[in-house]
């Protein structure tokens, strides 16, 4: 595959995230798919499920994609999200804020499918702009009370 | 047999608490190998951005200093920081955690920018980001891309898993991280740089690794008044 296919494919799964395009998705991603990111191992399916999840919570989601770095079959991509947090998500109540989501993830890329991603994004400074309800919720949930959050579902 | 084996915990047991937190930084490279087609400028570039990271965990601050254009800007995690504000940040974080193991793998290079994914594991000994040391083994997860040029650092951008971090140092970090942040808008402070000589006892950082927490905790202290003093 060229650099043009990576970056084409690498970017394809944000295209289709952003139109709530399942069907597009879950032909852009290996069967074996794996992400790893923000302390989270998602199969396939959970990946799927925790975007549509992401999809339903958040109103004009967009996204930009300022650094796109190829090399061999791995391509590197800064983004930057805005979008309206309108419905309940991980564990937060919807606070219908104008959020900006700044993140770096890099996906493999076989045969026109993604293999693999690993992502870290800026969660922090994500409730820290939802403000001090939801760290402190957070805070009280996961560190205090030890809850694990429940796996995402893929509808 | 049943005397040599208590003994051999005993000694077992002694050195796992006189080693604790007293190890020497170390940094792994888990190469990947250049594209055949790949520019003169590729591994250049790529060992450019990697020296960054050593010189960190060497707490080696000039060569830090020359690496980084005067121009540096760095952008990560809801901060923005200058050069300066970036070696005071690194010299903090440097400070405050031992037994500093740094992995860099996934190296993506193209042109001038080279993106790492990165795996810290570390014990924090040393208090960090508003939070006490809790001396619990962490491990942080990140990605930077650093953008390079004429054999300097000229930007760099980092997401690191700090929510994951905060969760694992435990509730009373996150916790108080949340009411001092988010309840009373406090900001926090942007990073001091500190001289060259910072953590270099012998003219490296050796023997402030080798140090108890304790120790390390009383010479930053001291450090840090001492500045004052000459300021």
């Amino acid at each position: 595959m060229d650099k043009d296919q990576v970056k084409d494919t690498a970017l394809s799964v944000s295209k289709a995230i952003l139109e709530g395009n399942w069907n597009d998705l879950d032909n852009l991603l290996d069967k074996n798919f794996t992400y790893t990111g923000d302390g989270f191992v998602f199969t396939k399916d959970e990946y799927i499920g925790f975007m549509q999840d992401m999809k339903a919570a958040f109103s004009n989601l967009k996204m930009e994609f300022p650094h796109i770095v190829v090399d061999g079959d791995t391509a590197s991509i800064r983004f930057v999200s805005t979008a309206v947090n309108t419905g309940k998500f991980m564990g937060a109540p919807a606070n219908k804020k104008n959020l900006v989501i700044n993140g770096i993830f890099i996906r493999k890329v076989k045969d026109g499918k993604v293999m693999q991603e690993w992502q870290t994004t800026d969660l922090l400074g994500v409730m820290k702009q939802i403000g001090f309800g939801a760290l402190f919720g957070y805070s009280l949930f996961v560190g205090l009370f030890n809850v694990k959050q429940a796996r995402p579902v893929r509808k | 047999m049943k005397r040599n084996s208590i003994l051999s915990f005993a000694i077992i047991f002694t050195l796992t608490v006189n080693t604790y937190g007293q190890n020497l930084a170390t940094l792994i490279v888990n190469e990947t190998p250049a594209p055949n087609n790949s520019s003169p400028t590729y591994i250049e570039n790529k060992n450019t951005a990697m020296a960054v990271s050593k010189a960190i965990l060497e707490a080696d601050w000039e060569k830090l200093d020359n690496l980084l254009d005067d121009n540096f800007t760095y952008t990560g995690d809801g901060y923005v920081f200058t050069k300066d504000q970036y070696i005071g940040f690194m010299q903090d974080m440097r400070s405050a955690f031992s037994d500093f193991e740094m992995t860099l793998d996934k190296a993506v290079v193209e042109n001038d920018l080279v993106s790492i994914k990165f795996i810290s594991r570390a014990v924090n000994t040393g208090k960090f980001m508003g939070a006490p040391a809790n001396k619990k083994h962490l491990e942080v997860n990140g990605i930077f891309m650093r953008k390079v040029k004429d054999g300097k650092v000229i930007q760099e951008w980092q997401t690191t898993d700090l929510l994951g971090t905060m969760t694992q140092i435990g509730g009373g970090s996150l916790f108080f991280y949340s009411v001092f942040v988010g309840g009373m808008h406090v900001k926090t402070k942007p990073p001091v740089r500190k001289p060259n000589d910072f953590l270099n006892i012998d003219g490296n950082a050796d023997s402030f690794d080798k140090m108890s927490a304790k120790e390390k905790n009383k010479y930053i202290k001291k450090y840090k008044k001492d500045l004052k003093k000459k300021a």
